[in-house]
């Protein structure tokens, strides 16, 4: 599973699309996406009640606490949303520890209401069920929700009745808000496991005499959940956090990941950096970016990433053509270095991963000589050596300096060498004996152990074809 | 309802469905004899890793493919559900190589047909289903799970089963998977291999995320401390990764102060378990612990 983030918009899409409650849920759509590129004109003409009304406009950017942070422009005229907007409108800010730029903003309707008028309600998955966590005094000001507020656990395929609601969530709501809000909680709770959402919080809630407003929301969903509700949530955007740019390359990752089984992760973290990773496995990568970490790459380190579950010689070719592509646009006075890393692979063709980043390497060893990349290899598993082999000879025809090494060394060892800590040994000889299967005919020789005398390895047999059904 | 009267209700209910499930660890224990079906048989990860199992030795005594029934797959007969397998093999394990949208349902099935062993290896089920399996394996005692999103179990020269390379096991070892709703967690192992006379160590890879290794350290401070404690060397990855940064396996996200490599490491230590910084150094630290307790 994977819970991800979604915009304060698309949760709001989200919901005016799919809720559904008796309760008269007000401004529908009614919100305007602005960023540097908006054409006003056009904008006024999509949405004319921005002539009309009185607006609001914040940054929809994953920022927590606008409010307090003074990233709010209430009770405004047009005019004064785009005053408002000129001295944050792609300006550097910190918010916490990150900064970012403000670059994606959402207008909405101004809705005057009074304190009594505002609510707070939290829905989230747990272990045991849905939590709903509700409280009558809503707003910037709510403090600790989770001390405060009223509690109600939705256990695993139980359903949320209007009268556990109104019993356990409600004691503090006066009686002529009662029925509105509980139609709206119940049609919430059902948007809310219909669309597969993880997480989903409005702050506040608004509830007068004209209906229910939805004035803010954060919410998560359950990105593996995309096969099942792809027809409601469309082709849904995961935003960065606050602070980290979202980069074409990861899309183009992203979406060769959805289309596979294997898996094939890229978060760019700083592109100017000259220590770049291809590791194999989630697990690997997380010790490779903790060991440069340790020994003090952690602000050159570029990326972090991942591929694994057996990808093909061509996915990993564009996973590797990717990487390569990145690493090798603007140059670094000490040159750069590439990690492809890796543990003992479970049962990814170790041979058909390597040839197709030798292809992505033979394919930019201009722009990698140009930037002064040294790359280093550790890698195990079914078919390695003949994996390793090509890496060395592709470093012998290209002129590029490739450092490879097998299961004798350290899995990280080569952390130490790249980053200049450790000086690179000699290259170790190719070892006597591989996983107990070759998968595709990929090469002629075959590396027989001497089975009959090590007990730890079963017999060597062939597979050269598989019925595949 | 009041509130403490919900909660004294669920921590009751907690404690109680716990107890049920618990009486299910045995069957993490598997070896030579151990009969063993594959669900997803004729897919192509399912044939794969099937055959992998065969030539390691593993007892693969026939697979389920629902409208496939009847054929020979590998040598073995194809089912069409795990009950009519399980009836017709005896098979105590199951693997399940069955993509994201059918692999709730197929542990489901497994749990149903009153299957020992259950082991999922698929990456990507969507929590919402994972929440319901949980529900109702907690409920019952006969079926342990394993997973999903792991590679499985092995018990070296005697049974694999799974997707880990056999041929570099010389230990036990069990890889129980990344995801946040899982059949097992450390604390389910940790009394399996306290308790079994044969292991004399214990090795505990975490990862940052969740709170698994905080609560196998209070068990860890409860049931193995004093004279005949077995020594326990640990390592956490994801030490460097910054709160709000999603890594590793499935994601990890570190939030609000829980979940992070720092505090899991104290946690471990506090609990008298030797972390080591590096997964190199697993295998040096451990024989260290040996020799110091003199077990060599």
């Amino acid at each position: 599973m994977s819970a991800k983030a979604i915009s304060e918009q698309t949760g709001k899409e989200f919901l005016y699309k799919h809720i559904c409650t008796s309760a008269a849920v007000q401004n529908r759509f009614r919100y305007a996406n602005v960023t540097s590129e908006t054409d006003w004109d056009r904008l006024t003409q999509d949405h004319p009640w921005l002539l009309t009304e009185r607006l609001v406009v914040k940054p929809d950017q994953l920022i927590k606490c606008r409010g307090k942070l003074g990233l709010v422009g209430v009770n405004l005229d047009l005019v004064g949303v785009q005053e408002w907007l000129k001295p944050r409108l792609m300006r550097e800010t910190t918010v916490a520890k990150a900064k970012g730029i403000l670059k994606n903003f959402l207008i909405e309707p101004f809705v005057a209401h009074t304190q009594e008028e505002e609510f707070y309600i939290c829905i989230y998955a747990t272990r045991e069920g849905d939590h709903v966590l509700f409280h009558h005094e809503g707003g910037v000001d709510v403090g600790d929700v989770d001390a405060k507020a009223q509690r109600l656990l939705v256990g695993v395929d139980d359903k949320l009745s209007e009268d556990s609601v109104k019993e356990q969530l409600f004691m503090h709501v006066p009686e002529d808000k009662k029925e509105v809000l509980v139609s709206f909680v119940v049609g919430l709770f059902n948007l809310y496991e219909d669309l597969y959402f993880t997480y989903l919080e409005i702050n506040p809630l608004v509830v007068n005499q004209n209906g229910v407003f939805v004035l803010d929301m954060a919410a998560k969903i359950d990105a593996t959940a995309d096969y099942i509700c792809k027809a409601k949530w469309g082709d849904v955007e995961f935003p960065p956090p606050f602070g980290r740019e979202a980069y074409p390359e990861e899309a183009y990752i992203a979406d060769l990941d959805a289309k596979s089984g294997a898996s094939l992760k890229l978060t760019i973290l700083n592109p100017l950096g000259r220590i770049w990773t291809m590791v194999a496995g989630g697990g690997a990568s997380v010790v490779y970016s903790d060991t440069i970490c340790d020994l003090g790459g952690v602000d050159e380190l570029a990326n972090y990433g991942e591929y694994s579950g057996a990808p093909s010689e061509q996915q990993t070719y564009d996973y590797a053509k990717t990487i390569l592509s990145l690493m090798t646009r603007e140059k670094h006075h000490e040159g750069k270095v590439l990690i492809i890393g890796g543990s003992i692979a479970n049962f990814t063709n170790v041979a058909a991963t390597f040839k197709g980043i030798v292809r992505a390497i033979k394919d930019y060893q201009g722009p990698l000589k140009e930037n002064g990349v040294t790359i280093f290899v550790r890698r195990g598993g079914p078919n390695y050596q003949e994996g390793l082999r090509v890496m060395g000879e592709v470093g012998k025809t290209t002129g590029i300096p490739i450092y490879v090494f097998g299961t004798e060394t350290h899995m990280t060892a080569i952390v130490g060498m790249a980053l200049g800590h450790q000086p690179i040994p000699n290259q170790p000889p190719v070892a006597a004996h591989t996983a107990n299967f070759l998968l595709n005919s990929s090469t002629n020789s075959l590396q027989k152990p001497s089975s009959k005398e090590d007990p730890e390895l079963p017999q060597l047999q062939r597979i050269s074809s598989l019925a595949f059904k | 309802m009041s509130n403490s009267r919900l909660f004294a209700r669920l921590l009751l209910q907690q404690n109680g469905v716990r107890n049920c499930y618990t009486a299910s660890r045995k069957h993490l224990y598997i070896d030579k004899d151990t009969k063993v079906i594959c669900q997803g048989f004729t897919g192509k990860q399912g044939t794969f890793h099937s055959q992998q199992a065969i030539d390691y030795g593993s007892r693969l005594v026939g697979g389920v493919s629902p409208g496939k029934g009847g054929r020979t797959h590998l040598g073995v007969p194809v089912f069409n559900s795990v009950k009519e397998a399980r009836e017709g093999t005896g098979a105590e394990a199951t693997v399940i190589y069955v993509p994201p949208p059918f692999a709730g349902a197929a542990i489901m099935e497994a749990i149903d047909a009153g299957m020992p062993l259950v082991v999922c290896i698929t990456e990507g089920i969507p929590q919402q289903d994972m929440v319901k399996v949980k529900h109702k394996l907690l409920r019952q005692s006969t079926t342990r799970l394993i997973g999903p999103n792991c590679p499985g179990v092995i018990n070296p020269g005697e049974c694999k089963i799974g997707i880990m390379p056999g041929h570099i096991h010389k230990k036990g070892r069990i890889g129980i998977g990344g995801d946040p709703f899982n059949g097992t967690d450390f604390i389910d192992c940790l009394e399996v291999f306290l308790q079994d006379p044969k292991t004399e160590g214990i090795i505990l890879i975490g990862e940052i995320g969740g709170n698994a290794e905080e609560n196998a350290a209070d068990y860890l401070k409860q049931h193995n401390s004093g004279t005949n404690a077995k020594p326990v060397v640990s390592f956490i990855a994801g030490l460097t990764a910054p709160p709000g940064r999603r890594m590793g396996h499935a994601g990890a996200i570190i939030a609000g102060g829980k979940g992070g490599a720092k505090e899991k490491i104290a946690a471990l230590q506090q609990a008298g378990v030797v972390v080591s910084m590096s997964p190199a150094q697993l295998g040096s630290t451990m024989f260290k612990e040996f020799e110091k307790r003199k077990m060599l």
